[in-house]
């Protein structure tokens, strides 16, 4: 006869005295405020052209979304969404008067929440003097869900910029899981 | 209990572990998404607009026409001065090069044929393009019919007017300061393009 | 998980080969400019050339030629007379030039010739210009020499009287003639 005593850590047993009669072994553990965040679906939206072809000026843009799932918070949670504006990978400089390198977006985080966090970029015409603080939701339960982050709402620093020419505009939306307590 | 034959797993965990390995962390997780788009090389020349109101000796301008009310001094029968301003508005979104060319390499009479002796036929002018802060002449300069033309590079994208200025000196002939014309109808055309250096 | 379109626009961009095809030049709209040269011509004042007996004398209208000698005052017979007016004429296109003569000289003061005296005598018209010369000899009517041309032309008319001598005898008198030339353009 076997009595096999795993010990974890986090446990403790006490050997009981052999002895006739009952004993009692407290058994007890913890779980750790922890958030887990689960992989894009799409790493890369790629909203296409963004010029106007008749005069060069920023065109309608269509919102384009990617999804995040099996995102979970075994508690209650502070999700929050920063991003860069768009700007041309590829001019050096500051562009000349009546032209932007850069397009500012607003882009969501939607589902965690009961309202999306959101984050409006606000960059110059070169992309700079973009803000620095995430928008942020916060649940007081935790929470195992999708988000979809949703990229809409594209703007020109200033109405009438047309946008240098470049093939590869790019910007980075960065989302945020935070266990709150 | 001795005597007792069981058999007690015990297995406690300390924490849960994620299902798709250790990942879960009580730090805050980041993820990133990149978003692209690109633009295009493009440029955009609208129609020229004739200004009148600075001209000298034009009679009218009508589409792309502009005609010269007279070409001759009634007197000395030579070339009489002319000018004119034309205005388009253009855009290029990337480093670029204008070019200005003229078909006929100045006011040609049409047919241009031979001038008679003490005669000329050929009339020179020059269109001077102001463009992106950058300017260049086209010299038409008629010394013999055929296609002349000029560029100018500019090393940045540029929205706003092209300015051309159409000149005709008093006097100039192909043949010579103050040479008659021989009578007839002389024409060129002039075009501008944008495009790539 | 990024999908294809992603994994090519990566692939291209290292290869250097990706972004938007060379962008084509863009024309204005064409500058047609004309001018139209009108035929136009200018005839300048004449000047007097060779001269036998004669004197010529420009005015705004083109001038007064005098035959200083036109008879031999012991015969009443013409003398040798001959003048050559040069005249500067300038067209730049088609052009239509004629010298008229009214006839030959008349007597401004008789009209009927009597006792073997004439009223009348003729003379040798000429004009030269652009190469070709062309001639008449009066013969009492008007008469008219046509010089006309297509083109474009240049240069100095050469108009050249010429009276022979020995016509007559004359009646005493004032002898006159009128020549015209005449230039427009077609």
């Amino acid at each position: 006869m076997k009595l096999r005593l795993i010990l974890l850590a986090g446990l403790a047993l006490t050997a009981p005295a052999l002895a006739d009669g009952t004993g009692t072994i407290t058994v007890s553990g913890s779980v750790s405020p922890a958030c887990y965040f689960g992989s894009p679906v799409a790493t890369t939206l790629n909203v296409g052209t963004l010029a106007n072809q008749a005069d060069g000026t920023l065109a309608p843009i269509t919102p384009q979304s990617t999804t995040i799932p099996s995102s979970w918070c075994n508690t209650g949670s502070t999700i929050g969404i920063i991003a860069s504006p768009l700007v041309a990978q590829s001019y050096i400089g500051s562009p000349p008067a009546g032209f932007t390198k850069a397009v500012n977006y607003t882009a969501t985080a939607a589902g965690w929440a009961t309202n999306s966090a959101s984050f409006t970029t606000t960059g110059d015409t070169s992309g700079g003097g973009n803000g620095t603080t995430p928008g942020t939701q916060t649940t007081s339960d935790p929470v195992a869900q999708t988000i979809t982050v949703t990229v809409s709402n594209f703007l020109a620093p200033s109405a009438g910029n047309r946008l240098v020419a470049d093939p590869n505009y790019s910007s980075t939306i960065t989302v945020t899981l935070a266990a709150t307590h | 209990m001795r005597g007792a034959n069981a058999r007690i797993a015990v297995l406690l965990a300390a924490a849960i572990a994620a299902a798709a390995g250790a990942r879960a962390q009580s730090g805050p997780q980041t993820g990133q998404i990149t978003v692209t788009g690109s633009v295009d090389r493009m440029c955009i020349m609208a129609n020229p607009q004739v200004n009148l109101g600075a001209s000298t000796n034009i009679g009218q301008a009508s589409g792309g026409t502009v005609t010269i009310a007279d070409l001759s001094d009634d007197q000395q029968m030579t070339t009489k001065s002319t000018d004119f301003y034309v205005t388009l508005s253009g855009m290029c979104n990337y480093s670029h090069l204008l070019t200005i060319s003229s078909d006929r390499g100045g006011l040609w009479r049409e047919p241009a044929g031979l001038a008679t002796g003490g005669f000329a036929n050929g009339v020179p002018y020059r269109a001077t393009v102001d463009w992106g802060g950058s300017e260049t002449v086209l010299l038409a300069s008629a010394a013999g019919e055929g296609q002349v033309q000029q560029t100018l590079s500019v090393d940045q994208p540029v929205v706003g007017g092209v300015l051309l200025h159409f000149h005709i000196d008093q006097s100039a002939t192909n043949a010579g300061s103050g040479v008659p014309l021989v009578a007839g109808n002389y024409d060129d055309t002039i075009r501008l393009t944008l495009g790539p250096q | 998980m990024t999908n294809r379109t992603d994994i090519l626009l990566a692939a291209c961009l290292l290869a250097g080969l990706c972004g938007p095809a060379l962008a084509a030049t863009v024309a204005a709209q064409p500058l047609q400019v004309n001018g139209d040269v009108p035929v136009r011509c200018k005839l300048s004042p004449p000047a007097a050339g060779t001269s036998v007996n004669t004197s010529f004398a420009p005015n705004s209208n083109g001038g007064d030629l005098t035959l200083t000698g036109l008879v031999d005052p012991d015969t009443a017979l013409t003398r040798a007379t001959e003048s050559v007016i040069q005249i500067p004429i300038i067209c730049s296109g088609a052009y239509s030039l004629t010298i008229t003569s009214q006839g030959g000289l008349s007597n401004q003061n008789a009209s009927a010739p009597s006792g073997g005296f004439a009223t009348h005598v003729n003379y040798l018209l000429s004009a030269n210009w652009a190469g070709a010369t062309q001639s008449v000899e009066t013969a009492g009517s008007a008469v008219t020499l046509d010089l006309s041309q297509s083109g474009s032309q240049a240069g100095n008319l050469s108009i050249d009287f010429s009276l022979p001598a020995g016509r007559g005898p004359l009646v005493a008198g004032t002898y006159t003639d009128e020549i015209t030339i005449q230039l427009n353009a077609q």
